[in-house]
């Protein structure tokens, strides 16, 4: 309010930014893949800060990538962009809370093949990828994915 | 805490009100004060919403407070939403290019793998500024070396790497130079089928730095393309001793190009050595 009357400023648009709560959070009104997925804790999930990898990953992201680049034939599509998932993992190993971003590689949003965005959800939500236990008391899990995609192809998972 | 930091804001606010069309001193004031709230200790979570409105804060007293900015978007890096902090980082980048542009490039690498993007980010810190830019505390150099790695172009990126450790050594010793430089252009050298030239990388590894995982782990990748399978057995021993001291490749963050884990090098024992 005082600072409207410097000459030459204008005011920041709020929705320029993301102030409701902390970056990174994750609805509960978003997509869950496992039935009736509830969270484990009220509190902050872990890895909440950059995510829980490389711990998170079930012995190590290495068999990770083996397991996705092994399982996923990229031969059907021939799609060009960034496949982004953001999601919670409950102290059962299950997933929701979902948010996708599918996006160019300029990170600006496009619309990925429906069959391959699922087919890569598919693989990269099974229970068994994810050390889910690494805590003694009941945790929640902040974990996030991005699959660069070359004509079709997995060729880089991140982080 | 909140209560605070309002007051602490409108009583800089009254120092500040006058609507006088002094435009000069007035920009040269909110510079000053944003700088001095920007240097306040203050314990806020980065990503917090109460980190974000600081900054924020910052920003609407001075709209050209790259710092700021660029703290505004580093939570939206790390916690994995590309499309959020690359127009937030840009706003950054307008205000002082000279610095963030390097930077940004050092993003478009470590975390997105955009080799390309970081290259041509690289390159143009060679123009914005007459010094060799260090983002991230490495050389454009070093990472320009790591990116061509990323794109299969062996002789760009070891062209790079010799000279960084060239400069390294030059200005300050050859131990000074990062044990990374000596492992990457070693492994350049590797996926380029010169294992005599990636085995000198990785012997001055050992000598200088005795430990790391990696370097041993692609030296016997080599001794056994050259069939030297017993040097590479015992290499591998030591691998899985420095791996499990945690002398290895690891980021906070990410994981980095040619990171290796501990399955790689029991499966290259067990496939050799069954």
């Amino acid at each position: 309010m005082w600072i409207s009357c410097v000459e030459g400023y204008s005011q920041q648009s709020l929705d320029d930014y993301e102030y409701k709560d902390q970056v990174g959070y994750l609805s509960p009104q978003n997509e869950d893949w496992s039935k009736n997925f509830k969270r484990c804790s009220t509190g902050l999930p872990i890895g909440f800060y950059s995510s829980p990898a490389p711990y998170i990953f079930n012995e190590n992201k290495g068999k990770f990538r083996k397991f996705i680049i092994g399982n996923f034939n990229g031969n059907n599509f021939n799609d060009n962009g960034l496949l982004n998932l953001r999601f919670l993992i409950n102290c059962h190993g299950e997933i929701g809370d979902i948010e996708v971003n599918e996006l160019s590689y300029d990170f600006e949003p496009i619309d990925l093949n429906d069959d391959l965005v699922h087919r890569l959800k598919e693989l990269s939500f099974r229970k068994e990828h994810w050390n889910y236990t690494l805590k003694d008391e009941p945790a929640d899990f902040y974990m996030y994915l991005i699959y660069r995609i070359e004509n079709g192809k997995v060729v880089e998972i991140l982080p | 805490m909140e209560k605070w930091w309002k007051y602490f804001l409108s009583g800089i606010a009254c120092l500040l009100i006058s609507c006088n069309g002094q435009k000069s001193t007035e920009l040269v004031d909110r510079s000053k004060v944003a700088d001095s709230l920007f240097n306040l200790d203050r314990p806020l979570l980065q990503g917090s919403k109460e980190s974000q409105l600081a900054f924020k804060e910052i920003v609407e007293i001075d709209p050209t407070h790259d710092d700021a900015l660029r703290e505004i978007a580093v939570p939206f890096l790390k916690r994995g939403m590309p499309h959020k902090w690359l127009p937030k980082f840009n706003k950054a980048v307008d205000q002082d290019p000279q610095t963030w542009v390097p930077y940004r490039g050092h993003h478009y690498l470590l975390f997105y793998r955009d080799y390309k993007k970081a290259i041509a980010d690289f390159n143009a810190s060679d123009t914005l500024t007459t010094h060799l830019d260090h983002p991230q505390g490495h050389s454009v150099d070093y990472w320009r070396g790591m990116a061509y790695l990323g794109l299969k172009d062996f002789a760009t990126a070891i062209e790079y790497w010799d000279k960084h450790i060239q400069k390294e050594s030059e200005d300050s010793g050859e131990d000074w130079v990062e044990l990374e430089a000596f492992l990457y252009r070693g492994i350049a050298h590797y996926e380029s089928g010169d294992c005599k030239k990636a085995i000198g990388d990785f012997k001055k590894i050992k000598e200088l730095f005795s430990h790391s995982a990696e370097a041993k782990y692609y030296w016997a990748r080599c001794l056994l393309s050259l069939d030297e399978k017993d040097k590479a057995k015992s290499l591998l021993d030591e691998a899985v001793l420095d791996h499990k001291n945690e002398l290895r490749l690891s980021h906070n963050y990410v994981e980095l190009p040619y990171q290796i884990y501990l399955s790689d090098i029991e499966e290259l024992k067990s496939l050799v050595f069954p």
